[in-house]
């Protein structure tokens, strides 16, 4: 029921501070600069609506810029959610095996994470020729002579997305591995 | 034959990990990976199509949309325009019977129409219409599911997220479907006033406990109302009248909308730098919630398309000859009972796939497949025991003696509404494509 939980603006808030720990700190700066691109974004498309409009001055390549840009920021973001459990699921039953039987739900957990660190390290690896093609391509996206970006960020960011949403699916692995353990 | 195989273990594997709490996205993506390799026979070409996926899935303008309705429905919600569209609308129903849970669904209709996600309006409604209702001798009951029943209006009504994610999945314009949507959600929130009509006139002991018990009238001037509907009314406007008259597209309608909000929110001094970056941080959680979701379910649809599941379901469908009202009928059934145990936009991932190819070879237009779909979606918000706004009300009230039970009790007159609803606009498409046009 995470879902639920962002309606509670203290959870908002804890979620909106950086963590102690190391690695989450680092998954938080992430996470920040993808929050940043979203306030970018809406500036961006305001300011060509109303240059558009008003001034007669429409700027170049909005739509290709945000179409590039959301991929960069959806993983950009997607370890701090991962890390903080907060990808859409339905636990309904879960939440209720965790009551009755606690470690047959942490033992869920530890396979659940596994298929999460199976999933981001297959994406990583058949991704990385990818990003190295575009870097020495320099392959670019926009209208050629007018403006062009280059796409290596963007290949960039899915890499460093999965790199670390694996290592937070696998730290969450660990945790509860431990649960089932413990006595 | 053996692709087919392959992929229909693999959705019922899928129908199991979702029930027991895979990550959706997760769950999606490595099934799709596993059909791939099975059928393909080739490891690394499955990897490769996840991988493009990553990359290509959402790479368009269209899916900007998602955070931007997202932050201006963050926005509305803190900014209090929900309290001051509830005062008008109070005002305005204060002679009727029932008039508070009358203004609760007016109030949440108008609101709906500056917020795509309904867990929103449920909040702030709880907040808002609960404690007055209460204190004006409604019953918890009513109460409650008034609360929970309209705060579906809020999807329906466009902007919509459910409309977005449709509308990517069957590829249909999105700023049509948020267009279809404008008069199927004013016939609902008309049929929810009438039923708290007759509730309020034939069962008063359902609404109010203590009978005779009117609210006193607000001391509203007509210098409050207009403080109070102006700002709103204005963001209305600038959202649906861009979008109609194509002056916007759902992209831009949404940014324009998030910085009308912004400004809101800053007039009516709601909004200081930690908050606002609060806000930001809570957009980016729950949009990367949904994109992640729809890159894992391009994924799935294309292992789908290559064990060739919809074209054999088609096929099936055809033979039973269901036609397309029978057709509509098992459709909204099943989503119906899927709703009662996963969330709505998992449900549209999982059956839309499927669907559409089904609906365009019974000659369903897709526009009004999709308001059809949407609604049944919706009804899943409401049904236990996974009914994601009653337990947004549960969370946000401030009120342990009332359980989630009374909430979902309290839905129910609302969810039969809906059915009635729905079964209108699925025997009249007229209603949803006269604004839209046909797909």
């Amino acid at each position: 029921m995470s879902e639920v939980d962002t309606l509670d603006e203290a959870a908002q808030a804890a979620a909106a501070r950086p963590p102690a720990d190391v690695f989450g700190r680092v998954l938080w700066t992430l996470n920040a600069f993808g929050t940043l691109m979203i306030a970018a974004m809406m500036a961006l498309i305001v300011a060509d609506v109303v240059g558009r409009s008003f001034l007669n001055a429409p700027i170049n390549g909005v739509a290709e810029i945000c179409a590039k840009g959301i991929v960069a920021i959806v993983f950009l973001q997607l370890p701090a959610a991962v890390r903080s459990d907060r990808l859409t699921r339905a636990d309904f039953l879960l939440s209720r095996w965790r009551i009755r039987a606690p470690r047959a739900a942490a033992l869920l957990e530890v396979l659940f994470a596994a298929v999460g660190v199976f999933v981001f390290v297959v994406i990583f690896r058949a991704a990385w020729p990818q990003f190295v093609e575009a870097l020495e391509r320099a392959e670019f996206f926009g209208v050629q002579g007018v403006w062009t970006l280059p796409t290596w960020p963007i290949r960039g960011a899915i890499l460093l997305g999965c790199a670390g949403a694996a290592a937070a699916a696998l730290l969450h692995g660990i945790a509860h591995l431990l649960k089932v353990f413990r006595r | 034959m053996m692709e087919l195989e392959v992929g229909l273990i693999l959705i019922l594997a899928m129908v199991g990990l979702v029930l027991a709490g895979v990550p959706i996205g997760l769950g999606l993506a490595f099934l799709s990976f596993l059909g791939i390799w099975l059928i393909r026979e080739n490891f690394d070409l499955a990897g490769r199509l996840l991988a493009n996926a990553a990359y290509a899935a959402i790479s368009d303008y269209l899916f900007a949309t998602i955070p931007l309705f997202v932050l201006m429905g963050l926005l509305v919600t803190i900014s209090g325009v929900g309290r001051d569209t509830f005062d008008v609308a109070r005002y305005l129903l204060r002679r009727l019977r029932g008039g508070l849970g009358m203004a609760t669904v007016g109030a949440n209709a108008v609101f709906g129409a500056v917020t795509g996600i309904s867990i929103a309006s449920a909040a702030v409604f709880t907040k808002v219409a609960v404690p007055q209702m209460l204190r004006f001798g409604y019953t918890p009951r009513f109460a409650v599911g008034t609360v929970a029943g309209s705060s579906i209006l809020g999807m329906l009504i466009p902007p919509s997220l459910l409309m977005i994610i449709y509308g990517v999945l069957a590829e249909v314009s999105i700023g049509r479907l948020f267009i279809a949507g404008i008069i199927p959600g004013l016939i609902m929130a008309s049929a929810f006033m009438l039923m708290i009509w007759l509730m309020a006139r034939f069962r008063p002991h359902l609404v109010q406990s203590e009978t005779g018990m009117t609210a006193p009238l607000p001391a509203e001037t007509a210098g409050s109302l207009a403080t109070k509907s102006v700002p709103i009314l204005a963001l209305v406007l600038l959202v649906l009248g861009g979008l109609y008259s194509g002056f916007f597209t759902p992209t831009e309608a949404g940014a324009v909308g998030a910085f009308g909000a912004l400004i809101i929110a800053l007039l009516r001094r709601q909004l200081d730098l930690p908050r606002f970056w609060r806000i930001l941080m809570e957009t980016g959680y729950v949009s990367v919630g949904i994109l992640f979701l729809l890159i894992a379910a391009s994924m799935y649809s294309r292992m789908l398309t290559i064990a060739g599941i919809p074209v054999s379901i088609a096929e099936m469908i055809r033979d039973l000859g269901l036609g397309p009202y029978g057709f509509l009928f098992v459709y909204v059934v099943f989503i119906v009972l899927l709703g009662m145990i996963i969330d709505s936009s998992s449900i549209l991932l999982i059956v839309t796939p499927i669907a559409v190819p089904i609906a365009t070879g019974l000659g369903i237009d897709l526009i009004h497949f999709g308001i059809i779909t949407v609604i049944a979606v919706e009804i899943g918000l409401l049904t236990p025991p996974f009914g994601i706004s009653a337990f947004a009300v549960k969370a946000t009230l401030d009120d342990r003696r009332i359980g989630v039970e009374t909430i979902f009790a309290g839905a129910f007159p609302f969810v039969c509404v809906m059915l009635a609803v729905l079964a209108l606009i699925a025997a009249f498409p007229g209603l949803a494509l006269v604004l839209s046009g046909p797909a």
